[in-house]
């Protein structure tokens, strides 16, 4: 049965009559890794922050856990990073598990099995400075998962992060997730997105472009992609005006087909004129679909 | 409430840590015994000074004998010169190694005039040479007059006047009431530099947080109010742990240079003087709480909005008035005006007893003060936080305080 963590519903923000967020609404259910995507402006941090309870909505409602919001219930990793510096690594982890009504006890606990599985057991009371800003990052990932809470926002984790600490990461966020942690993942990084995300929410100009199960946004997108290798001649795909992006490489060309044009009509006329050795049709990838709306956006737009 | 504790309890222990803190902390009271026992150790040498060599020459040849024995009580060497020497007096005094040479002229008794030359400052001693010859001259002549000088004295005797205040319906300390004195204005100087030390730090702690992002970590966490009321707490107690131990300097300090003792003195308007004081701390602390609210960079001293800190200095220039009537119109007034009444009622209550509902209604007003703007601070926070890269100007700080 699925149970419904996050509910934002209809939320607006103006920022000096600015329209940030625009009659935003999605849910996000219980140990579910949902990608928030957008362009940088797009509105993305407003609504993060409005989740976090850092400022209200000025119309509209978030509900958590089917409650209001309850701060000790959230974690937070912002894409702004910003930590102490002249505090030790282990009082600074407590003192945010303080705020968030840890025990002390429990907490202290806590933090050293994380600054063991983040391989940062040595530095527990070295000062922040002193730490690279990848090893801070880590401190700042235990910062926001300590506390056991039921929805998790990670804004850019992984930036900066080398690959092999990516894949730990990811490990993590797996296990956070399968372990009925609810997580809400916005990053740039599409190809994380894919990876981990089961659906997704996309915004643009604060308003929703796309919310659902990534591969039904895949279906729906219509856009594929095909890559033939070619026996002969590859002027014959030059002459067809509909193909977009084609590229003719060698003997490989590669070109999507709009959606407006049936697939196997297409490969039956095809095959009366070329002689084909090897033929795929992908899927779009998320890095295009969001491409090619944040294109399709500012057309509308200018 | 319980948020801002513990917000309280992590400022204060990071910045107890602090080389500022520490250096001001330990510093001023080390000053200040260096500077008291200096100028206890040079006042107690000018009390009782080096001995002088001083040359007379008694021109009325009657009075030798009674100013030998007066500058023999005060450890004055005298040296007898003979009158018609050819050399001049600054000769005279260079070749005997003397500190000056004093001329008793013929008609002492009727003109009244003595003279003193001497080279250099140190031979100057006009005080104690008066105090030596005016009772050898005064017998002199009331004995030519036929009185008995012990008779005349004690019915000449000055009148002594015991300055003893009466404010309120309490009567003032009476004589020796310096110390009186010395507690209040050093507790208002006190709380004025304390203040604005810790204010000035709070505000540069708020702006760090600022403008490093933690905000978003802690706002995440709890409420722009409870951050706030929390940091503002934070620096009332490390103001009183400095106060205290500036207090313990203090008392040392008077005890054993300057012969005050301050004990006597505690009693139930210290604890007034110590609310006051507390309350006064929390009040700048709340209105550098603002500003750094509002502020983006650290170094933006010179904004039209750094001028609110120098609020609470306002009084320490009407200081004289309310000194010299604490009850008077200009003190009651600046003791209602919330900015002005830690500075305006520690002065009051150090040189008067000001009323019982005085006391009570301007606490009243102080705390009901430090509350609002403390949540004050924490709006401009929350909305200021959004704020990149430049400082906020006067108006859009009563903007922001208003959305």
């Amino acid at each position: 049965m699925v149970n419904t963590i996050l509910k934002v519903k209809e939320i607006n923000k103006n920022f000096n009559e600015q329209r940030a967020v625009d009659n935003i609404s999605f849910t996000v259910n219980q140990g579910e890794i949902m990608g928030l995507l957008g362009p940088n402006g797009a509105g993305k941090t407003t609504v993060i922050r409005m989740i976090m309870g850092i400022f209200e909505p000025d119309s509209g409602q978030i509900e958590l856990d089917k409650g209001l919001l309850d701060k000790r219930k959230i974690g937070y990793l912002p894409e702004e990073r910003g930590i102490y510096d002249d505090t030790l690594v282990l009082e600074t982890i407590l003192y945010f598990a303080d705020l968030k009504g840890m025990k002390q006890e429990e907490a202290r606990r806590s933090a050293l099995k994380w600054l063991d599985v983040l391989a940062l057991s040595d530095y527990a009371n070295h000062r922040i400075e002193d730490l690279s800003k990848g090893m801070q990052q880590k401190v700042q990932f235990i910062i926001s998962i300590i506390h056991k809470p039921r929805l998790i926002v990670f804004d850019e984790v992984f930036s900066g992060l080398d690959p092999v600490n990516q894949d730990l990461f990811k490990k993590i966020i797996k296990e956070l997730g399968s372990g009925g942690t609810t997580i809400l993942l916005s990053s740039h990084r599409m190809d994380m997105v894919e990876e981990l995300c089961d659906r997704i929410f996309m915004i643009n100009h604060g308003q929703k472009v796309l919310f659902g199960e990534i591969d039904q946004i895949k279906d729906e997108f219509g856009e594929k992609k095909v890559k033939i290798k070619v026996g002969g001649e590859t002027d014959y795909f030059k002459r067809i005006k509909e193909l977009n992006n084609l590229t003719i490489e060698n003997d490989t060309v590669t070109f999507s087909l709009p959606a407006e044009i049936s697939a196997e009509r297409f490969i039956k006329k095809m095959l009366d004129n070329i002689e084909i050795e090897e033929i795929s049709i992908l899927k779009p990838s998320l890095h295009e679909i969001f491409v090619s709306k944040v294109r399709g956006e500012k057309k509308y737009a200018g | 409430m319980q948020d801002s504790f513990k917000v309280a309890r992590w400022e204060i222990k990071k910045m107890i840590r602090s080389k500022t803190f520490l250096v001001l902390t330990f510093l001023i009271p080390v000053l200040m015994l260096l500077i008291g026992g200096v100028v206890g150790y040079f006042s107690s040498r000018n009390t009782a000074p080096e001995t002088l060599t001083i040359g007379v020459i008694d021109r009325s040849g009657i009075l030798l004998d009674e100013i030998k024995a007066g500058f023999a009580k005060k450890n004055y060497e005298v040296r007898v010169i003979k009158d018609n020497q050819s050399k001049n007096y600054s000769q005279i005094i260079k070749e005997d190694k003397l500190d000056g040479i004093l001329v008793i002229p013929a008609e002492v008794l009727s003109e009244n005039q003595v003279d003193y030359y001497f080279t250099d400052i140190g031979g100057m001693e006009k005080n104690a040479l008066s105090r030596i010859l005016n009772p050898i001259i005064t017998d002199r002549r009331l004995r030519a007059k036929g009185y008995l000088p012990e008779e005349i004295y004690p019915l000449i005797r000055n009148v002594e006047i015991n300055a003893r205040t009466l404010v309120g319906n309490e009567t003032g300390a009476g004589p020796g009431s310096m110390g009186n004195m010395f507690l209040p204005l050093g507790l208002t100087m006190l709380m004025v530099f304390a203040s604005m030390f810790s204010g000035g730090t709070l505000m540069q702690s708020i702006i760090k947080e600022k403008s490093n992002r933690i905000v978003e970590l802690i706002l995440s966490s709890i409420s722009a109010n409870s951050l706030m009321t929390g940091k503002v707490i934070g620096y009332g107690v490390l103001g009183s742990i400095q106060i205290t131990i500036w207090g313990v300097s203090a008392f040392l300090l008077a005890n054993y240079f300057l012969d005050i003792s301050i004990l006597p003195l505690l009693n139930i308007k210290t604890v007034y003087m110590l609310i006051y004081f507390f309350l006064g701390f929390i009040l700048t602390a709340s209105i550098n709480a603002i500003v750094g609210a509002g502020m983006k960079e650290a170094q933006a001293g010179t904004q039209s909005t750094g001028l609110l800190v120098i609020i609470p200095i306002i009084p320490v220039y009407f200081a004289s008035a309310i000194v010299s009537n604490p009850g008077g119109t200009i003190a009651r007034i600046l003791s209602f005006i919330p900015f002005t009444t830690p500075t305006t009622m520690l002065l009051r209550l150090g040189f008067s007893t000001p009323p019982a509902w005085e006391i009570g209604f301007t606490i009243l007003i102080l705390l009901i003060t430090n509350y609002l703007l403390v949540k004050l601070a924490a709006k401009i926070f929350r909305v200021g936080m959004l704020m990149y890269g430049k400082n906020a100007s006067f108006r859009e700080l009563i903007r922001w305080a208003r959305s």
